[in-house]
């Protein structure tokens, strides 16, 4: 396919772009035990973990040759990051805190690294706000509850915290959240409904200025043009 | 002869010739969870003439370790995560013109063998578990190893504990619809296990105090062999 601007709008308007804000973290389970879905909302920051492969690199004669060593890994893994905005109370962090405290307690389900139980699940949303992508990171353990500093000189802005992870593999996740198009309610429904909204106005306002067209073109068909 | 890279990179891409992981290696010991005839039985049977007056290694009933996953005990010792493959070495010496003030007048002296060395021991290391391998099974088969010689007794004998040792080097990835295949695999024959190294544990919150710790030990073994199951059909 040819790279014209033209081919640039095509592929644009029929796949568009990811934009930084689609994504959702689906849940949470440590330890056996899943993170209430309220503090979901206040996920700030996350980011889709990244692959990685060593290459060693062997010199045949004067040239060097990189070689995959076939090492393939997640990297990050042991330094997995997701910010969060802090609620009053800080119960938020605290959930997070009190499962820190409990990776040290051995041969129970509560042991870090068990696959099926402690999970990360990640939705990235298409414009529509429905989940399009999806992945799992297992054997999550905490690995750090950031602090947070407060200071009486402070602006008043909202403050933040971070919880550090570490995790063994990821793996294809589908999201069996109902998409909102069935769903709507709450603010991201709102948002659907004046979405929907002003694309029918958008579809009455072209069907009025194809009629316009059509006249047009008849008029100038009498008058022989 | 052609040393180009469109030859080179084929190569190093081919089934015989890529380059492989180290790291991608499991270790076999024969005979240790068979019940009656294993080692571990054995020991079993020998714990109060390993330690007659007061026991002080416990040797763990075989059943224990029986309760390892099948598909564990079968691909290898998934404690044994550290192996030293000893080398092969010859001594030599020259002979010929007597050397005066380093002078041989001109000529060289002739090279001349003096003999095979002697084939170093085998080193295994084993990671430290909740119920350690090292001390509850290597430690006492070390003791029995001394206590009962290296003898050639049947190797059903309950005083005999020679047997033999598999490192299993393992492809990248596998040629076939199975599991990993094996490149290599070193097997040293009669081993058996005659020094258990010591370790330092103390009160800190910081690095090895706190990390994972292994245990070497090392094995006389009387021959070994070099196999290539992957490409010998």
């Amino acid at each position: 396919m040819s790279q014209t601007l033209q081919d640039f709008y095509t592929t644009a308007s029929s796949r568009g772009f990811s934009r930084d804000f689609q994504i959702r973290v689906e849940s949470i389970f440590i330890n056996g035990e899943s993170l209430p879905s309220d503090y979901l909302n206040y996920v700030k920051t996350v980011s889709l973990p990244s692959r990685k492969v060593e290459i060693n690199t062997i010199t045949y004669n004067t040239v060097k040759v990189p070689v995959s060593t076939g090492i393939s890994d997640f990297g990050n893994k042991d330094n997995y990051q997701i910010s969060f905005w802090a609620d009053q109370a800080l119960e938020f962090r605290d959930w997070f805190y009190d499962r820190a405290e409990a990776t040290d307690t051995p041969g129970t389900p509560m042991f870090p690294n068990t696959l099926g139980s402690n999970l990360i699940q990640i939705s990235v949303l298409d414009d529509m706000l429905n989940p399009v992508y999806g992945c799992q990171l297992e054997g999550v353990t905490i690995k750090e509850v950031s602090d947070i500093k407060y200071t009486k000189e402070g602006t008043g802005k909202p403050q933040e915290f971070s919880v550090t992870f570490a995790y063994y593999r990821v793996s294809p996740y589908t999201s069996k959240a109902t998409d909102v198009n069935s769903n709507p309610g709450g603010f991201l429904g709102a948002i659907q409904d004046l979405t929907s909204g002003i694309k029918t106005v958008t579809q009455g306002v072209n069907a009025v200025r194809g009629l316009a067209t059509a006249a047009r073109g008849a008029s100038n068909a009498i008058r022989g043009r | 002869m052609t040393l180009d890279i469109p030859n080179f990179l084929p190569l190093i891409n081919s089934r015989e010739y890529s380059i492989p992981i180290e790291a991608n290696f499991a270790v076999t010991i024969e005979n240790l969870f068979e019940p009656n005839s294993g080692i571990l039985d054995k020991l079993g049977n020998v714990e109060e003439i390993i330690s007659p007056s007061k026991p002080f290694v416990g040797v763990l009933n075989s059943d224990f370790w029986n309760d390892l996953p099948n598909s564990l005990t079968k691909a290898g010792i998934f404690f044994a995560n550290s192996v030293t493959v000893p080398g092969e070495s010859s001594s030599t010496a020259r002979v010929g013109m007597a050397q005066v003030n380093n002078l041989f007048g001109g000529l060289l002296s002739a090279p001349i063998l003096k003999g095979r060395a002697d084939a170093a021991n085998l080193d295994i290391s084993f990671i430290e578990t909740n119920m350690s391998f090292v001390d509850s099974v290597m430690r006492p088969w070390s003791i029995a190893t001394s206590q009962f010689g290296l003898f050639a007794r049947e190797p059903t004998s309950w005083q005999n504990f020679k047997t033999n040792v598999s490192i299993n080097y393992l492809n990248k990835r596998a040629y076939s619809d199975e599991d990993y295949s094996i490149r290599k695999r070193i097997t040293f024959f009669d081993a058996a296990p005659v020094s258990v190294e010591g370790y330092t544990s103390k009160y800190g919150a910081t690095g090895a105090n706190v990390q994972t710790r292994t245990s070497k030990t090392s094995w006389v073994y009387s021959t070994y062999a070099i196999e290539y199951p992957a490409f010998v059909e």
